[in-house]
């Protein structure tokens, strides 16, 4: 097999391009899904303060650790209520 | 067989066209092993697959 012989038909000005959206393009529908779907992501995002208690439960313990919830500073004005 | 000095119809070689290909795959090898340490943070720090 040598697949670098498409580039002796598909000109690498159209094609690398067309490489890199399609990758692009792939990553954003994976994620823009998971932040639509879910309501953890976009209160990671917003800061380890706005998670949902039922969230905040389920996180690892070294997050917690580096990131106290009564330090992270929207704590007092973001809450999420689950 | 193919003849390194022919000019194909995208204007390139079988050696230019392979070298292209060599660049893309290291990029993307590249890409791949810094996604799968952002995926491996990710699974540390958030509820994802928890």
């Amino acid at each position: 097999m040598n697949e670098g012989r498409i580039w002796l038909y598909v000109k690498p000005t159209i094609g690398v391009p067309l490489f890199f959206i399609a990758f692009v393009a792939a990553s954003l529908l994976v994620h823009g899904s998971i932040l639509m779907n879910t309501t953890w992501f976009s209160a990671f995002w917003q800061g380890g303060a706005a998670m949902p208690a039922a969230v905040v439960e389920t996180a690892s313990a070294p997050a917690m650790e580096a990131a106290p919830v009564e330090m992270a500073p929207a704590a007092e004005t973001n809450t999420i209520e689950p | 067989m193919a003849d390194e000095t022919m000019i194909y119809p995208s204007g390139l070689t079988l050696g230019q066209a392979n070298e292209i290909q060599q660049g893309l795959m290291w990029g993307t090898r590249i890409y791949l092993a810094i996604a799968v340490c952002a995926h491996v943070l990710a699974f540390m720090l958030t509820p994802w697959l928890h």
